[in-house]
């Protein structure tokens, strides 16, 4: 009995855990994406992003197509068809004037947010001991 | 068909599954997406496992999930706040902006349907015509993939000034099968739906447009012009006093609100045959 009872505090927290984590990712995909199209030197088509995504997040692959579709309609990335030598043509993306700028906005924003985030937690984590 | 492409078009079905029930236009999307990935991911990976590649993507329930959550804010950014209408009733399209863009695409779908019917008459008809002989059997193919593009095309025109919902990606096949290339291919495209579809729309745009012409863009303008015309009369004569035709400005108090409700009326009109041309457009112009 208290073995189940544990059992189903641990799927709670999972459960609780796994919220909290894709409530945390949905905003930050995007910074993420327009991070990666920033740096980039010439335009990534899809998979390329993909890659680049994979290496600085666990965050399922499956979830950044959308939010390129988003970003695309909010004229913060251009798209671009070209032929490729294998397969049928693909999507390329690069950031545009207007990206740029609110990324700038946005990454000003995610650094305050992270530093007072972490002023908070370390605080009290020093008030604890 | 290999295991590859066996899986492709298994993740493909689970996904459309999981997104039963949304707007065409954005499966559409998901499907054109996701197939991307995975064949890209199969071809640049040096030793392609497919389960390992769909475990990165993710779950079809979860990648559906992550599709309609965006959805809903990518269609509030493009449309803009929720319309508020500050007059109900009758003359209610007179202050939707949505009924003044209906007016402006039967006004643009004319010409284009010119167009559309031109490339099904004298290209589509002539490749259908060599088919026959099997000689263009391969321009037929090649016809049906430009039909998919031609589709994305008026879908985008649809999208919008209609408001409905289209593809923002092309209907290509679910998986090509490049095993026996150029049949492979050939095959793929002469069975994918919407060039057929598009084909069809190509060729019934023409007289739909040109009902929607007469029905709704003959009466708008005519009302524009029964509104204005005892001041155009005015400026006319100053330019032609010779002229015989004679509508003097004491008329404006008549020919103003009957102009207002003949436009109205159009404006209902329009409202209307955007309706049925959407039901059209998605029965046609999505995979």
């Amino acid at each position: 009995m208290h073995e189940t009872n544990e059992l189903n505090d641990e799927e709670i927290v999972a459960q609780h855990t796994k919220k909290f984590q894709k409530e945390l990712s949905s905003g930050l995909v995007s910074l993420v994406l327009l991070a990666i199209l920033n740096q980039a030197k010439t335009a990534l088509y899809g998979y390329e992003i993909a890659r680049r995504f994979q290496q600085k997040n666990t965050e399922k692959l499956g979830a950044i197509y959308p939010v390129l579709r988003n970003l695309h309609a909010r004229e913060l990335v251009h798209c671009e068809v070209k032929t490729s030598d294998s397969g049928p043509p693909r999507k390329y993306y690069t950031i545009t004037a207007l990206g740029k700028r609110v990324f700038a906005q946005c990454l000003t924003s995610w650094l305050a947010t992270q530093s007072h985030v972490n002023n908070i937690i370390h605080g009290r984590l020093e008030n604890d001991q | 068909m290999t295991n590859n492409q066996q899986n492709i078009e298994h993740y493909l079905n689970e996904l459309t599954k999981a997104l039963a029930g949304q707007p065409a236009g954005l499966i559409q999307d998901a499907l054109y997406d996701t197939k991307s990935h995975l064949l890209d991911a199969l071809a640049e990976e040096k030793n392609p496992d497919f389960d390992a590649i769909a475990a990165e993507y993710g779950a079809p329930a979860d990648v559906a999930q992550h599709y309609v959550l965006l959805e809903k804010q990518t269609q509030q950014f493009l449309s803009g706040k929720s319309r508020r209408h500050t007059v109900n009733g009758f003359f209610e399209p007179l202050f939707d902006s949505g009924s003044y863009q209906a007016v402006g695409y039967f006004l643009l779908a004319w010409p284009l349907s010119v167009v559309y019917f031109a490339w099904f008459a004298m290209v589509g008809l002539s490749i259908a015509a060599l088919s026959v002989v099997g000689v263009g059997i391969p321009l037929l193919a090649l016809y049906l993939k430009l039909q998919c593009y031609v589709a994305l095309f008026e879908g985008q025109i649809v999208s919008s000034l209609l408001g409905e919902r289209m593809p923002r990606r092309p209907g290509t096949p679910a998986v090509i099968n490049h095993s026996t290339f150029p049949f492979g291919k050939i095959t793929s495209y002469l069975k994918t739906t919407v060039g057929w579809k598009t084909t069809l729309y190509t060729a019934v745009h023409l007289p739909l447009s040109s009902l929607y012409f007469v029905l709704c863009v003959g009466l708008f303008f005519a009302s524009v012009a029964l509104m204005l015309s005892p001041v155009i009369d005015l400026l006319v004569h100053c330019f032609y006093p010779g002229d015989t035709v004679d509508i003097a400005w004491y008329w404006l108090p008549l020919a103003l609100p009957a102009g207002v409700i003949s436009l109205t009326l159009s404006l209902h009109i329009a409202s209307a045959l955007s309706k049925l041309h959407r039901a059209v457009a998605r029965a046609l112009l999505i995979s």
